[in-house]
């Protein structure tokens, strides 16, 4: 390929072959070597696309043709652009001092990088329930590069990939560090039940949001899930905000938002598949929805979805099988009682509140496509940003499962580390000023922070991206109305063409 | 792409005009976004694409989404093949998609903007700068070539410009420079013809909202033999008949609803209003579910051959109900009517006629009657370009508006002397529009009236979506309340203020 490009002199390239998703790409890597700019060259992945999933020879031809035209027709829409750098700083941040944790920090530190672990809890607990990361157990003995911060709050993560400005309060007092990599051990399974009083936690017809996803992964297969209690069908649905008694009142938890937006993701889902289905939420006044959930509960709203906004938890008791929410709405002085089939009770149980804490700092999503497993292959830094997750819980398989995902995931982030500086696509958002009309209707929707909207000049503002804050998710784009707003590499007319070539070639 | 949720509804749209059967979309599971919401963001968005499916007659089944992990691929293919098999059972989407043709050569484009130029009266143009003194465009983008310019660019045969340059998209043809002209220089349709020169030369216009709008209007024109399902706004207490003398056109209203869905501006109350003000007087008109889009945006953004085909549609649907006066809210599609439609095709058979001047009417013959009000309450009133300047229909909306009993309060610039709300046919939206736009609700703030009233839904999409984000300066200075005329005077009508 370099030969053919140094004689033709070539610029742009299309390769049909297999996925480009794979670590350092090698071919393009080779492309680059021979001058030609990275972002010119397509990769078409014919082996998935058409070799794999097609058993006759004449289809497969003909979609491998059509996916090539359309590449050729998007890649002469390419620019040729730049990488983005980062400087990655030789310092790990662990958050979670359970088994995990030290494990990777133990790895880590023997790699020669610094390690904070920390953990909101202090010393001398169960060793059944966690072990116990007492810097006097010995455990971690020889680990100099390791220090461990007990009874830790974190106070804020700032900074971008590579250079995240930590700052911690802790028993002793506040601590400050810069780290590269961050792994997040979150504890057990949220059990949000553990906070209702226990008569109601014996009610059946209570369940977490966890025990929810289940159920409703049952009613995507066919499934027709009945009233836990007596066997009855379901019609209406509670999703009940559970809020911290020994919160600062007013200050909303933003541990909290991930699940209320796990919660509202579930009530569409669910609304979707059964639409005479009533749902209804009730959100604390006080801790109300936080940001980021305000599009997604806006957006259920719409499809009918009840949301209330309740002066203090309301009170779940059952009654003849069927459950009853009382709850007292804003502005009114009495309670209501609203009977539902079942109550899901939202919210983190508090002891996992670093953790989640972390992960909305960090923006990072909660699922479990975010933990270590995913990441485990060490795949390129622009997916994960040095952040890794590893999910923990009481069974036994989840607890195996973390102890599989513990050493790639220490392994990528030493590699990550090791780099020094890591080069990531500039795949991201970028504005046409001209037609930019200042709404911010894009930085709305922006979950990381990247869009800021300035002055141009008196009377005018213009969106900025900060390129080294974007992920490229591409939701400002569509958030644009006006078009204004593009996604480097995947502009409309780069994509438009992409689309039309195919279909030309499939139609004509 | 990188997340369903950069998925744009544009591209959907834009697929199936193409001709695509069906579309999946396959992404990572709800609750497993990487980015945390997109793939909600996504399914939101896909309501609305199916929405407008439904609306022009294509099956929402046209579309699934698929939400799966590496480890859901036999369920997948299963899933996949179900699709297949069910659109193969809807049958190929009923659009022949056009032949993309080829570019223009030059010199066909230099004789027909000759032609243009006789055709305009542009050649009488004496270079006085009427026009340029007018425009507000350059008061907010110096760099706009002044009406003027274009003008004498074209009589010089300069055509250069016509096969990348902006500036002809960026023309709102608000028509205040030809209102102007001492001689005669029909601006407007001199741009239209320019128009049509430029994409004939691939010189496309930045639509806003990608596109999407057109390729729907470009989907109406194409599609043969399909079911429209356009009637869905109708209220059950509205009455209207299969057969009428008065034919009420709606225009694309459900559909700006569809679009805009997240702005929830709900346009068809303005249809609604309007069949209510004509029932209060006694009139019950008839509403086709085959009409299409008028073709306004299709022919200002240069694309006659759609145009010609909506106006054949419609024009058909219309002679065929026997119809003799037809009723629009929208100015636009008005003056594609009376203007464009009548200049292919001559006498229509029917009488165009705006809401406005048709409730006026009603009211000169003594059917509508409006309560008495203690109070005036002040409003003021925004001349659309279309209405205002180009058809001049200037009294009527005001005398509505006296006869129910608000007084209206006028603008700096006002009746045929209007200022433009900024877009026109979805093209070129820019700062400059929201500049316009600002400006604008600054002049109807300075009035000190409770609503700004518009009889142009196009101009309260877009005035409105000036107030819809942050602001550059203070709400207060620019914050007042748009209604469609249409719904204030039913509002007033049912004892509403
Ligand atoms: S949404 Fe578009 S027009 Fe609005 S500020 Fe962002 S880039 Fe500008
Ligand atoms: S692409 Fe995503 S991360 Fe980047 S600026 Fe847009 S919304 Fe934010
Ligand atoms: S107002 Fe008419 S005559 Fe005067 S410069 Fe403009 S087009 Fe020419
Ligand atoms: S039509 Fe309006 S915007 Fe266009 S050049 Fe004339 S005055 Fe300016
Ligand atoms: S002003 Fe009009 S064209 Fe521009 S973004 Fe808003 S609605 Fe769209």
């Amino acid at each position: 390929m370099r030969e053919f490009c140094d004689k033709r002199g070539r610029e742009r390239v299309v390769i049909g072959a297999c996925s480009p998703e794979v670590p350092e790409n090698p071919l393009r890597g080779d492309l680059e070597e021979a001058g030609i700019n990275g972002y010119l060259v397509e990769q078409v992945d014919i082996r998935e696309q058409c070799a794999w999933v097609h058993s006759s020879i004449g289809p497969a031809t003909a979609k491998a043709t059509a996916l090539i035209r359309g590449a050729i027709d998007r890649s002469l829409r390419q620019e040729p652009l730049e990488d983005l750098s980062f400087d990655i700083a030789g310092a790990a941040l662990i958050i979670g001092c359970s088994e995990p944790g030290i494990q990777a920090a133990m790895k880590i530190s023997e790699a020669g990088f610094r390690v904070y672990l920390i953990d909101e809890e202090g010393s001398g607990r169960s060793p059944t329930e966690r072990t116990p990361a007492d810097p006097d157990s010995g455990i971690l003995a020889g680990h100099e590069n390791v220090e461990i911060l007990l009874n830790c709050h974190i106070e804020a993560i700032d900074g971008i990939f590579g250079r995240r400005h930590v700052k911690v309060h802790t028993a002793q007092g506040p601590r400050e560090f810069e780290v590269g990599t961050i792994l997040v051990v979150t504890p057990r399974e949220a059990s949000a039940k553990d906070s209702f009083d226990h008569s109601s936690s014996d009610n059946p017809s209570l369940i977490t949001v966890a025990e929810f996803e289940r159920l409703l992964m049952g009613l995507e297969k066919g499934m027709q899930p009945l009233r836990p209690s007596d066997g009855a069908p379901l019609r209406r649905i509670g999703f009940v905000q559970r809020v911290d008694d020994d919160k600062e009142a007013g200050r909303a938890a933003p541990e909290q938002s991930a699940f209320i937006a796990l919660a509202i993701t579930q009530a569409l889902r669910l609304k979707r598949l059964r639409p005479d289905m009533e749902i209804d939420f009730y959100v604390h006044e006080a801790e109300g929805l936080l940001r980021t959930s305000k599009a997604l509960s806006d957006s259920a709203a719409r499809s009918g979805i009840k949301f209330n906004s309740v002066a203090a938890p309301p009170d779940i008791t059952s009654e003849d099988g069927s459950t009853l929410v009382r709850a007292r709405h804003l502005g009114h002085d009495e309670s209501t009682d609203v009977e539902s089939d079942l109550v899901v009770a939202v919210g983190d149980r508090r002891a996992s509140g670093m953790a989640s804490r972390a992960l909305e700092l960090l923006h990072a999503g909660t699922g479990e496509s975010r933990t270590g497993g995913d990441f485990a292959g060490g795949q390129a830094a622009d997916l994960n940003r040095g952040i890794f997750v590893i999910r923990t819980s009481d069974s036994k398989e989840a607890a195996a499962r973390a102890d599989n995902e513990t050493e790639p995931a220490a392994s990528a982030m030493v590699r990550i580390m090791r780099q020094q500086t890591v080069r990531v696509p500039r795949h991201v958002a970028h504005v046409q000023e001209y037609r930019c009309r200042g709404c911010g209707k894009c930085a709305d929707i922006c979950e990381h922070d990247a869009i800021k909207l300035v002055e141009k000049e008196k009377g005018e503002q213009v969106a900025q991206i900060d390129e080294l804050r974007c992920e490229g998710c591409g939701l400002c784009r569509v958030a644009c109305c006006n078009g204004a707003m593009a996604l480097l590499g995947y502009t409309t007319t780069q994509l438009l063409a992409q689309m039309l070539g195919m279909i030309e070639e499939v139609g004509g | 792409m990188r997340c369903t949720g950069s998925i744009d509804p544009a591209l959907f749209i834009q697929a199936f005009e193409k001709g695509v059967d069906g579309i999946a979309v396959i992404g990572c599971r709800l609750e497993e976004c990487r980015y945390r919401f997109g793939n909600v963001f996504a399914e939101e968005k896909l309501t609305h694409v199916k929405g407008l499916l439904e609306l022009l007659g294509l099956s929402a089944d046209r579309i699934i989404s698929e939400r799966v992990t590496s480890a859901d691929g036999a369920k997948l293919a299963d899933r996949l093949e179900a699709f297949v098999n069910e659109i193969r059972e809807l049958g190929p989407v009923p659009i022949t998609p056009s032949r993309k043709a080829k570019n223009a050569d030059k010199e066909s484009v230099d004789k027909e903007v000759k032609q243009l130029v006789e055709d305009t009266k542009a050649y009488k143009c004496v270079d006085c700068g009427k026009c340029t003194a007018v425009c507000p465009i350059p008061k907010f983008e110096p760099e706009f070539p002044m009406p003027r310019i274009m003008v004498l660019r074209s009589i010089e045969g300069m055509t250069d410009h016509l096969s990348d340059g902006q500036d002809i998209w960026t023309c709102t043809t608000c028509g205040l420079c030809n209102s102007l002209c001492p001689f005669d220089v029909d601006y407007c349709g001199f741009i239209q013809g320019l128009r049509a020169q430029a994409r004939a030369l691939g010189n496309d216009p930045t639509c806003s909202h990608r596109g999407l709008i057109h390729s729907a209007m470009r989907i109406m024109a194409k599609a043969t033999s399909i079911r429209q399902d356009r009637l869905r706004w109708i209220p059950p207490d509205l009455s209207i008949s299969e057969r009428s003398d008065v034919f009420y056109f709606v225009g694309c209203l459900p559909h700006f609803d569809t679009v805009l869905a997240d702005r929830n501006l709900r346009l068809t109350d303005i249809s609604v209003a309007a069949v209510q003000l004509m029932n209060a007087a006694g009139v019950s008109p008839h509403i086709s579910n085959d009409e299409v889009c008028c073709g306004h945006d299709l022919i200002w953004t240069g694309d006659e051959e759609n145009f010609l085909k909506l106006m054949d549609k419609n024009l058909k649907i219309i002679r065929k109900s026997g119809a003799e006066t037809v009723v629009f809210s929208c100015p636009e599609c008005y003056r594609t009517f009376l203007r464009d439609y009548q200049e292919f095709e001559g006498d229509l058979g029917f009488e165009p006629l705006h809401i406005s001047e048709y409730l006026q009417r009603l009211m000169d013959d003594g059917r509508l009657t409006f309560p008495k009000r203690e109070s005036a309450t002040p409003v003021t009133y925004h001349d659309s370009c279309r209405l205002g300047i180009h058809l001049e229909v200037i009294d009527s909306p005001r005398r509505l508006f006296e006869a129910a009993g608000l007084k209206v309060v006028e603008m700096d610039n006002t009746k045929n002397r209007s200022y433009c709300c900024g877009n026109c046919a979805w093209t070129n939206c820019s700062s400059t529009t929201m500049k316009m736009q600002l400006e604008r609700m600054r002049q109807a703030k300075r009035t000190g009236a409770e609503y700004l009233l518009t009889s142009d839904p196009k101009c309260q999409i877009h005035l409105s979506c000036a107030m819809s984000g942050k602001l550059p300066i203070e709400r207060e200075l620019v914050d007042v309340p748009v209604k469609d005329m249409a719904i204030a005077l039913a509002e007033i009508l049912k004892g509403k203020t």
